[in-house]
């Protein structure tokens, strides 16, 4: 039962598959509200981020608090979160979901329930959350929202009359959503008279006031002066500013049981305010810590070098400050003879991978090169040592190796039946094993698949898209490793590997994508000064072959006294064009060549 | 086919030019005069119409000009002249001679100096010869462009293909001693069988100087327009590369040494002035778009006759202008010096700038040389002979190292294998 000072509570989260409407809904709340100011307003004002901005995706969770007097004249205050739709940054709709009671649940009207709708929808009700469901988008010409009620009702349960149809475009409906959120999520369930209790769900870090640590009270009260400590680690610290979350910081003198807010408590650096670790005082002992989270596991692991050698100190100190906003982000230094010194990286996906060197592009101008992709292989070696590989040049030699084994994941897709048969046998052919069928309702299919994660994470999602017009969506999650017949597949320009195109494949599959590699790097690397042989090779057996032919002319005919400024400016250009390039031997290759594996259609 | 043969250094050394020719080009002096009898359908030159008062209102200009640029040059004696254009030989005998005697007024030119005048066939006549060997003028640089009939038409040229012949007959019994031709190749229409004629005719013609031009289409002419529209196609680059190749071999079979991309000479007989250009010399320049390089400040008079001979007239700035800096200046030196079939040689330069260009370029011509970008030479480094058509690619490629302040200790330049280097460094 809820303590009645906690009566006029609410925290719930927004959660939808990608492009839903989970932002535009966040609007239309914060205006209803009266949040902010009607000048501060803008579409999807929670992502704040450029790149969230531009994408028109949401990369991060979002905590905002707002005040409502409800149709009974009752005044709440209400915690919302919005969170991302794409499967990259699932763990985000995780801890978001850990502040609340409540989770609304989103369905396009003319989508219906794809596999992020499932899978949030089913984190939600692990974690004991009330779920309210809301059809959006019925303002569209296209929307089916009868159809997407019935899907609803089939998965949650929830009766296909009772979820609200809204268009979070227009507003309409969103008022009577905004009640039933009210009416239908409980208030939270907290002691404000026990000692302290307080779950990190997110963490930040601001230039000014160090580690910001986004919290949800669950038993007792937090102020300013308190001594605090973190029970995972066990420092102690004094809280100097707490307070709610709005477009900026907004202090209060306390936060109590019930309430998501920030705590700033002089914390330096983010791994002394762990999220998912609890807050305590400093004097309490006996405390039963709060559940925290699964860690995550990056999955997709690449090399990013700086282009320009000098930059390297400057890519170390960038990485360092977006690991402290971002915590899934891992990475270590590694060497490369093609590239020099760089950092092996882990990211969730490859979406994430494209932020981070987006990011560092943009917020810290360093142009980069990311090698290859690859995912974790664990490698046991004839001598018994277990290697863990997740850089293909630092395979060690096939004679050596006894067994590798590379990660599956549990992947369920959902499609209208028409494209079932298309996709499975993408399925198939990128060696998924078959777990399961089962239909939604008539239409809609959910069909489950173990399949290496290697063979999913670099095109499986646009190849899905195009082999169902768009229509099958796609969710999974890591499901251990399998004993796989890997090779390690070598790229030599003329005649020197390049370490950082190594790819590990399936031995089936290694002539086509040496073929198809070598093909897709003569479209990348451009014509030069010398020709370039492009060779594709197991071990020192050569499986493929290009040759890019040298360029012929690049010269300027004529230059006497008037030509000789413009001749300069000219070169200047040709010369911003070497820079983004890597010499390596002989062969100059640009940054988008490194990445060649995932344009190589398969 | 290997295109790009390893170069053969002894030919290389031969290409030129001599030191004697280089240490010769002191100091140039351009004159610019922008008329033409017709406007031909690739140019972009500052050049218009010719008219009686459009010239007298030029040479008035002009005057103002050389009493302006006079003293900034007192005491600097000139070892060539250019007269270009525009069509130099356009001007009649009596405003040429105005003409010359204005420079000559105004700047000391030395007895030995190099003086040329841009000639179009059709306007060589002897009481012109006259006038300009009474100037001084001592070789003579006629635009033939080609020997056929239908590629002149569709240049716009209004000679026909006998004429530079009689040009040429007639400008030897005048005196002259130096004759150069220019011709153009990789235009539209032309190709290797027609420009292996066009050799022929003008090697039989004996001349002591080739220039030898791949077109470029210049936007706002009506060939470059119409290349740029896709309304005439131009040869492709490979066929373009062939026949430079192939004249190249052709005229070094003939005794001249291509010592500049597009030049070629008999011995002795490189042009001098152009050669101010190419080792960054000072000139002095005159005329609408005549560019100079005065004292370590690059100018730029103003394109158009009209906007150049108005703010002489207003007495307000005929140029733009450009101070150069160290690295400016090394950047040009590697980059004209580079388009020379000797390449870069310190003793071309003071021992101040050419340390200069070493400290910029030095770790560069080291990478350069170790790709094979690069060929030593006397005392500097040159492009491969092979690699000349393709030199800009190298020129940029130099450019762009010498950015790159420091290299780690892989280097930008990795030579040898993958033997895996303790990749990851303990977590
Ligand atoms: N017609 C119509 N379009 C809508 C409606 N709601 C959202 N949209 C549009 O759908 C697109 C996605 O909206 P977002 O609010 O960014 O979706 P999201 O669920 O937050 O997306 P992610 O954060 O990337 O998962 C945008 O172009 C919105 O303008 C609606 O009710 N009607
Ligand atoms: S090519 Fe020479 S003659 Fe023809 S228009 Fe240009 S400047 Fe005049
Ligand atoms: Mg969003």
């Amino acid at each position: 039962m809820s303590d009645p000072r906690l009566r006029l509570i609410r925290n719930f989260s927004i959660v939808a598959h990608i492009d839903h409407g989970k932002s535009t809904l966040a609007d239309r709340l914060l205006e209803i509200t009266h949040t902010l100011p009607p000048q501060q307003m803008k579409a999807q004002v929670l992502d704040d981020m450029d790149l969230e901005r531009e994408k028109g995706i949401t990369i991060k969770s979002h905590a905002i608090a707002m005040e409502y007097t409800a149709k009974s004249g009752d005044h709440y205050q209400l915690n919302l979160i919005d969170t991302p739709g794409h499967v990259d940054f699932t763990y985000e709709v995780s801890r978001s979901l850990a502040a609340c009671e409540g989770a609304v649940l989103v369905v396009d009207a003319s989508q219906g329930i794809e596999a992020q709708t499932l899978s949030n929808y089913l984190l939600a009700r692990e974690q004991g959350l009330t779920v309210v469901g809301a059809i959006n988008k019925v303002d569209l010409q296209v929307a089916r929202p009868d159809d997407a009620a019935l899907e609803i009702e089939h998965v949650t349960k929830i009766p296909a009359e009772h979820v609200l149809r809204i268009s979070a475009k227009t507003g309409l409906g969103v008022e009577d959503l905004l009640e039933q959120i009210i009416a239908e999520i409980p208030p939270p369930s907290g002691d404000p008279d026990a000692p302290l209790r307080a779950l990190i769900f997110d963490s930040k870090f601001d230039q000014y006031r160090g580690v910001v640590a986004l919290v949800r009270v669950v038993d007792g009260r937090i102020a300013p002066g308190d001594a605090i400590r973190f029970l995972s680690t066990g420092k102690i610290y004094e809280v100097t500013e707490v307070g709610r979350l709005r477009l900026k910081l907004d202090p209060l003198p306390a936060l109590t049981a019930g309430q998501v807010g920030y705590v700033v408590a002089g914390v330096k650096s983010v791994g002394e305010a762990r999220v998912g670790d609890t807050i305590a005082a400093a004097v309490a002992h006996d405390l039963v810590p709060l559940p925290g989270f699964r860690e995550v596991k990056p999955m997709v692991f690449s090399g990013l070098y700086p282009i320009e050698s000098d930059q390297y100190e400057s890519l170390k100190e960038a990485l360092g400050k977006l690991v402290l906003n971002d915590a899934s982000l891992i990475y270590e230094p590694e060497t490369s003879v093609a590239l020099g010194f760089g950092f092996r990286c882990g990211f969730l996906g490859l979406l994430h991978m494209e932020i981070v060197q987006e990011r560092l592009r943009r917020e810290y101008q360093i142009e980069l090169i990311a090698t290859t992709p690859s995912v974790e292989f664990k490698v046991l070696l004839e001598s018994g040592e277990l290697k863990v590989v997740d850089n293909p040049s630092q395979m060690p030699p096939a004679q050596t190796i006894a067994v590798i084994e590379e990660p599956y994941v549990l992947a369920h897709v959902l499609t209208p039946g028409e494209y079932l048969g298309n996709i499975m046998k993408l399925c198939q052919d990128r060696r998924g094993i078959f777990v399961g069928l089962e239909y939604l309702e008539e239409k809609r299919a959910r069909v489950g698949y173990r399949l290496p994660l290697a063979e999913i994470v670099l095109d499986f999602y646009d190849r899905l898209k195009s082999v169902s017009r768009g229509y099958a969506s796609l969710d999974y999650e890591y499901d251990g490793d399998r004993e796989g017949d890997m090779v390690k597949l070598d790229i030599l320009l003329n005649g020197e590997t390049v370490d950082a195109l190594s790819t590990i494949v399936h031995r089936d599959k290694a002539y086509t994508w040496g073929a198809d590699l070598c093909a897709k790097l003569k479209e990348l690397i451009p014509k030069q000064m010398f020709q370039v042989a492009i060779q594709a090779a197991i071990g020192s057996k050569i499986i493929a072959r290009e040759t890019q032919g040298a360029m012929r002319k690049n010269v300027t005919a004529k230059c006497y006294g008037g030509d000789i400024t413009r001749k300069r400016k000219l070169l200047e250009k040709q010369k911003e064009g070497k820079r983004r390039m890597k010499q390596i031997g002989t062969v100059e290759v640009p940054q988008e060549a490194f990445l060649a594996v995932l344009k190589v259609e398969r | 086919m290997e295109p790009h043969p390893a170069s053969d250094p002894l030919t290389a050394s031969r290409l030129g030019p001599s030191v004697a020719a280089r240490a010769a080009a002191r100091r140039g002096l351009y004159v610019h005069v922008p008329f033409c009898a017709v406007r031909c359908s690739y140019c972009d030159f500052s050049s218009g119409a010719l008219s009686a008062a459009a010239v007298e209102r030029y040479l008035a200009a002009m005057a103002l000009e050389t009493a302006r640029r006079a003293p900034d040059a007192r005491g600097a004696v000139f070892t060539s002249v250019f007269f270009g254009g525009g069509t130099p030989s356009a001007l009649s005998a009596r405003h040429f001679t105005r003409l010359a005697a204005l420079v000559r007024g105004a700047f000391a030119i030395a007895d030995d100096a190099e003086i040329t005048l841009e000639a179009n066939p059709e306007s060589v006549r002897a009481p012109l010869l006259e006038a300009w060997a009474t100037a001084g003028v001592n070789r003579l640089s006629m635009g033939a462009q080609s020997f056929d009939a239908e590629e002149l038409e569709g240049l716009g040229r209004i000679h026909d293909a006998a004429r530079p012949g009689e040009a040429f007959a007639l400008a030897r019994a005048h005196g002259f001693r130096r004759l150069s031709l220019d011709l153009m190749f990789g235009f539209p229409g032309n190709d290797g069988g027609r420009l292996a004629r066009t050799l022929d005719r003008a090697l039989a013609l004996d001349p002591e100087h080739l220039s030898a031009y791949c077109y470029i289409p210049e936007p706002g002419t009506p060939l470059g327009d119409r290349v740029l529209r896709r309304d005439v196609a131009l040869p492709s680059t490979d066929a373009q590369a062939d026949e430079y190749a192939m004249l190249t071999a052709r005229l070094e079979a003939a005794g001249f040494a291509g010592y500049e991309t597009s030049n070629f000479a008999r011995a002795g007989a490189e042009a001098r002035h152009n050669l101010v250009y190419w080792l960054r010399r000072d000139h002095m320049a005159l005329g609408p778009s005549a560019h100079g390089l005065w004292n370590g400040v690059r100018f730029g008079n103003h394109y158009a006759f009209e906007r150049w001979a108005a703010s002489l007239e207003a007495d307000a700035s005929c140029d733009a202008t450009e101070i150069e800096s160290a690295r400016s200046r090394a950047d040009e030196i590697v980059m004209l010096g580079l388009r020379l079939g000797c390449g870069l040689d310190a003793s071309d330069h003071p021992a101040t700038r050419w340390a200069d260009v070493l400290r910029r370029y030095g770790a560069a011509f080291e990478q350069g040389l170790a790709l094979g970008r690069l060929e030593p030479a006397r005392d500097g480094v040159r492009i491969p002979r092979a690699h000349r058509f393709v030199a800009d690619d190298t020129i940029a490629w130099l450019m762009a190292a010498a950015d790159r302040p420091s290299r780690g200790p892989l280097g930008d330049v990795v030579r040898g294998r993958t033997d895996l280097t303790p990749a990851r460094s303990a977590p």
